[in-house]
């Protein structure tokens, strides 16, 4: 069993004795295997079955050393990172792979040369006034009537006015964005969450923008990560 | 000294859980009013009384939230990937678009439109049906 880590270009593969060559997961070294310009980075005999047998936390460890060496690579080569768990029975299937796919597999590393793919995500910053639930300063608290059911078509009406200005600001920082990008689902709180691809000099031209954005919309919170591989660029 | 801390006695029991489907049914009451007053279905006095006794079960809940110690944000379930049982507010106004999903929004479309539901149930043991429940419900706006 061959387990594998990424593909990545020839340019990759470490000279004769390299300085740095990334520890594998479980202690296995990393060995690469080439088809023309491609390579796939992959340790050798690691048994991905007896380690999803093995325990939760021998698994999780895995996980992370697995996303650790995707990183390490990246930090210096353009690459595809491959899901946890991609393994080949042998190298023959392995080699198969890669000149089958060989073309596409070429377009997409040099389309992605230069790139990192970075996490954009876009929180409602909400007044302690808006969050707190207080009964008595609510609109309807002094009305009687006809007037407290009409207030409740007010309140329908500017809660709506609200989020339509809340998505049209959405809209517009997402025009701000590099063209390559893939909106995903939300977590708790998120008003935004997107995945886009930047090259270094896009990513310096957009911290300034992006801070200019910032202080002209203070109700918003934004957060920027760092360079990640493209996880979400590779399929 | 952790020990001489005083505890917190849980006053609320169930008291929660009873105060949600309070709430629910007055918000869904609450809604129902709110089309028959758009529809021109209720004169002045219907509204202004209908209006009132909502405003009075507002307080009310509110009232025994307060001495129940339960905050009236917690009366609002949420139920995963279902949604939150009751709108956020401002969110929901009956025949209006809305953008976030509720169990109350769907309620009261479906008690708009109206729906009948039938089923049957058997109940049983060691391969015996023993017991046998013949269900059929309709769920429609009321009809004066």
């Amino acid at each position: 069993m061959i387990y594998a880590i990424a593909i990545l270009l020839d340019s990759a593969i470490p000279q004769s004795n390299p300085q740095h060559k990334p520890v594998g997961i479980m202690g296995n070294s990393i060995e690469y295997i080439q088809v023309d310009r491609l390579v796939m980075a992959v340790i050798r005999g690691l048994n991905i079955e007896q380690l999803k047998s093995s325990g939760e936390e021998i698994l999780i460890r895995a996980v992370v050393e697995h996303d650790r060496l995707i990183c390490e690579f990246f930090g210096e080569h353009t690459l595809l990172p491959l899901r946890f768990g991609t393994a080949f029975k042998s190298q023959i299937l392995l080699e198969e792979y890669l000149q089958s796919n060989y073309s596409e597999l070429i377009i997409k590393l040099e389309n992605l040369l230069g790139y990192s793919e970075h996490l954009l995500t876009l929180t409602l910053l909400e007044s302690k006034s808006e969050s707190k639930f207080d009964p008595k300063s609510e609109p309807t608290q002094n009305l009687k009537g006809r007037d407290y059911l009409l207030a409740k078509r007010t309140q329908y009406l500017l809660e709506q006015n609200k989020r339509s200005q809340q998505q049209t600001e959405c809209q517009e920082l997402m025009l701000l964005l590099p063209p390559q990008y893939q909106v995903v689902p939300l977590q708790a709180g998120e008003f935004l969450r997107v995945y886009f691809l930047a090259t270094s000099v896009q990513m310096n031209e957009l911290a300034g923008t992006i801070l200019k954005w910032q202080l002209e919309h203070s109700h918003w919170q934004l957060e920027l990560s760092n360079p990640l591989p493209p996880y979400h660029f590779c399929d | 000294m952790t020990e001489n801390l005083p505890v917190k006695p849980n006053k609320s029991g169930l008291a929660p859980l009873v105060m949600t489907v309070v709430e629910l049914l007055r918000q869904l009451m609450e809604a129902q009013v709110i089309r028959r007053m758009d529809s021109g279905e209720l004169s002045e006095t219907e509204i202004d009384r209908a209006a009132n006794s909502l405003q009075a079960l507002e307080q009310t809940i509110l009232n025994l939230c307060d001495v129940l110690e339960i905050n009236p944000e917690d009366l609002n379930l949420d139920l995963g990937e279902v949604g939150k049982l009751l709108p956020a507010k401002g969110a929901y106004y009956p025949n209006q678009p809305s953008s976030d999903a509720s169990i109350l929004e769907l309620l009261d479309r479906l008690i708009n439109t109206g729906i009948v539901v039938q089923g049957e149930v058997n109940i049983g043991l060691a391969q015996l049906n023993l017991i046998k429940l013949k269900l059929s419900l309709v769920l429609t706006t009321g009809i004066d």
